[in-house]
């Protein structure tokens, strides 16, 4: 008895009122890094062919493909013949989003500075030129990073994951989670199929790209401007005009002798008849959204989704860009989450995200009609190649396809990416 | 579905005032308790420190706390049979009503009378349910799931009996509810992972009501 009773003393003893509430809450958070420029400049190394971790802008050029991992290099990739592509190298280059090759040069941007490389052998790919400071921020995958020119150091973050424990107030006063995230938000840069339309052999990058090249010069959007490069001098790239666009700057597509530059609040349509100084021709307005865009027979296709960068309903507008001044929409088009897109010959083809890959007839704009949806697989983005060829990314790996039918789609090759 | 199910709750209290009238149905004779009470605590706010002005990372640290009295109501119907002279079996449910979230007890009861000075006088009782609190009553909500969990509620009292058979009760308690808050996180969130609040409430609780 004695001993019940001084159990049940202790338990009284210990028992309380008060409340005991543990929140335990796992996230991702952004986290500083910082850059130097001796880092910058030795950080591009050559190394051999590695795994895809996280693909994110795709290039063709010859016969290669350059897949590129967002920040930390570029994958080469032999395609000679795309049912079997065998991965030649990995190219490291500190803070690379995006590429362009002309004339086994690529160009590439590494956090500030535009570096040339020579890829003419790409086991062993060479630094042949470099325009320090022509890039001052950027911002990818929802991560900014900035060049602070006194200190001459780049400021850069990656995400962590944190879980921790706070005890919290049972709900009393409910302080409700999710509040503000850290990092700015925008959607995750994925391009689309355009052809580099030069006489000399330069590649096929992606609408969402920012950037492209155009004869002589190569087109670089940030995310306020637009920076002309003369690349004639393929050693020595040099920095020729900067033309203010405004804010949300997200992808440049080269169509005859005009750029279309997708920002997240409109179209821009630029004449490019004198490449060194394009000119503002029109806006074509639309609600705030991601939005890559193609071109082809005078009608621009322009994809709108929610995500980072906006909420706008989700769909595809098809516009009327005869009178490039005065840009119309035809007919919009209700979508599930499309992300990159490409035609070639009336062969649309949409990347719906997670929903899938959709190939339509695009013969008619304002009846487009849908031939396949392929479902079960991630596609942020595509390129037509050729009449027969289409190139398509997603979260699981690169897959290549023969859409000579656009109703039944082959799939030729997948590179695994790996998890 | 959530009404019909507190309203079946309450119903219960009543159709058992009728079903207590037919004594001999059973081989032990029925006893139903049904009790109001309040259930009182405290709870701890804690004040963080984040260091970071626009997100939770670095982690915070804590700053100080504030300690806030809470009450809750709680309204539960004991059922059972008397298979002892002294000790009553059965199963006992109602409703809590905590701050956040809406719970039904469904937990196990066993009442004994431990003291007593004659058959006529008011008697010492102890209790102890042992069982689940269940979120079903709980409203649905996007943001969050609610999960009950176990509960523990032992009581010290009084009977006081009336002429007629039926008893008053005054019951004093502790009432433990584990439960189990998770957010919902949205598909498009690429921040949030996930995020889990684990709740021990621990109230003092007094009730009244009567037994028959």
């Amino acid at each position: 008895m004695k001993r019940i009773l001084f159990f049940l003393t202790v338990a009284i003893a210990n028992w309380s009122c008060i409340d005991e509430c543990n929140q335990t809450r796992t996230y991702r958070t952004t986290v500083p890094f910082q850059i130097g420029q001796e880092q910058l400049k030795n950080g591009i190394t050559n190394e051999g062919p590695q795994d895809l971790v996280k693909p994110s802008k795709i290039y063709a050029y010859e016969n290669y493909l350059i897949i590129s991992e967002t920040k930390k290099g570029l994958h080469i990739i032999d395609n000679t013949s795309p049912s079997s592509p065998v991965k030649v190298s990995f190219l490291k280059i500190p803070g690379v989003i995006d590429m362009a090759v002309r004339d086994n040069i690529l160009y590439a941007d590494s956090y500030t500075d535009l570096v040339a490389l020579d890829i003419s052998n790409p086991k062993a790919i060479k630094e042949v030129g470099r325009l320090k400071n022509m890039f001052n921020h950027g911002l990818i995958d929802g991560i900014s990073w900035y060049y602070d020119p006194y200190s001459k150091i780049i400021t850069d973050y990656e995400f962590k994951t944190v879980t921790e424990t706070v005890s919290t107030n049972c709900g009393q006063n409910s302080n409700v989670w999710p509040v503000f995230r850290g990092g700015i938000a925008e959607d995750l840069a994925f391009n689309s199929g355009t052809k580099g339309q030069t006489s000399s052999s330069s590649g096929t990058g992606g609408s969402m790209a920012r950037f492209t090249i155009y004869e002589d010069y190569l087109y670089a959007a940030t995310q306020s401007d637009l920076l002309v490069f003369n690349i004639k001098n393929e050693q020595k790239p040099d920095s020729i005009s900067k033309v203010n666009l405004g804010w949300g700057i997200e992808t440049i597509f080269p169509y005859k002798d005009k750029l279309f530059i997708g920002s997240n609040t409109g179209m821009h349509i630029f004449d490019n008849s004198s490449p060194a100084s394009p000119k503002r021709l029109s806006i074509f307005q639309h609600a705030r959204a991601c939005d890559p865009v193609v071109v082809e027979n005078d009608k621009a296709y322009v994809t709108l989704r929610q995500g980072w960068c906006g909420a706008a309903p989700n769909q595809l507008d098809v516009v009327d860009v005869k009178n490039l001044s005065a840009p119309f929409l035809i007919k919009s088009y209700q979508m599930e989450n499309p992300h990159g897109l490409s035609i070639m010959n009336n062969k649309l083809t949409v990347c719906e995200g997670k929903f899938g890959l959709k190939s339509f007839d695009a013969k008619e704009a304002t009846d487009l009609k849908l031939q396949q949806h392929i479902k079960n697989i991630h596609a942020f983005d595509v390129i037509q190649l050729d009449d027969k060829h289409l190139l398509m990314v997603g979260e699981d790996g690169l897959y290549q396809y023969d859409n000579t039918d656009p109703k039944n789609l082959k799939l030729l090759s997948k590179i695994e990416v790996k998890k | 579905m959530k009404k019909i199910l507190i309203l079946g709750i309450i119903g219960s209290f009543v159709f058992n005032t009728s079903f207590g009238q037919k004594e001999k149905l059973f081989k032990y004779p029925f006893v139903n308790q049904t009790e109001f009470g309040v259930l009182f605590g405290r709870v701890k706010n804690t004040n963080y420190y984040y260091p970071g002005y626009s997100s939770y990372w670095p982690s915070p640290t804590q700053n100080g706390f504030s300690i806030q009295n809470v009450a809750s109501l709680s309204l539960q119907t004991f059922n059972g049979f008397q298979v002892r002279k002294k000790t009553t079996v059965g199963l006992t449910t109602g409703l809590d009503l905590y701050s956040s979230s809406l719970l039904v007890p469904v937990a196990l009861g066993v009442r004994h009378v431990f003291y007593e000075k004659n058959q006529q006088g008011a008697k010492l009782q102890a209790g102890l349910d042992a069982g689940v609190g269940s979120a079903i009553a709980n409203a649905a909500n996007s943001f969050e799931t609610v999960k009950g969990g176990v509960l523990l509620n032992p009581t010290v009292g009084f009977k006081f009996p009336t002429k007629n058979g039926s008893s008053w009760l005054i019951n004093f308690g502790y009432k433990y509810q584990y439960m189990e808050i998770s957010q919902i996180i949205q598909p498009t969130d690429i921040y949030n992972i996930s995020s889990t609040e684990t709740r021990n409430l621990k109230r003092f609780q007094v009730k009244l009501g009567f037994e028959f």
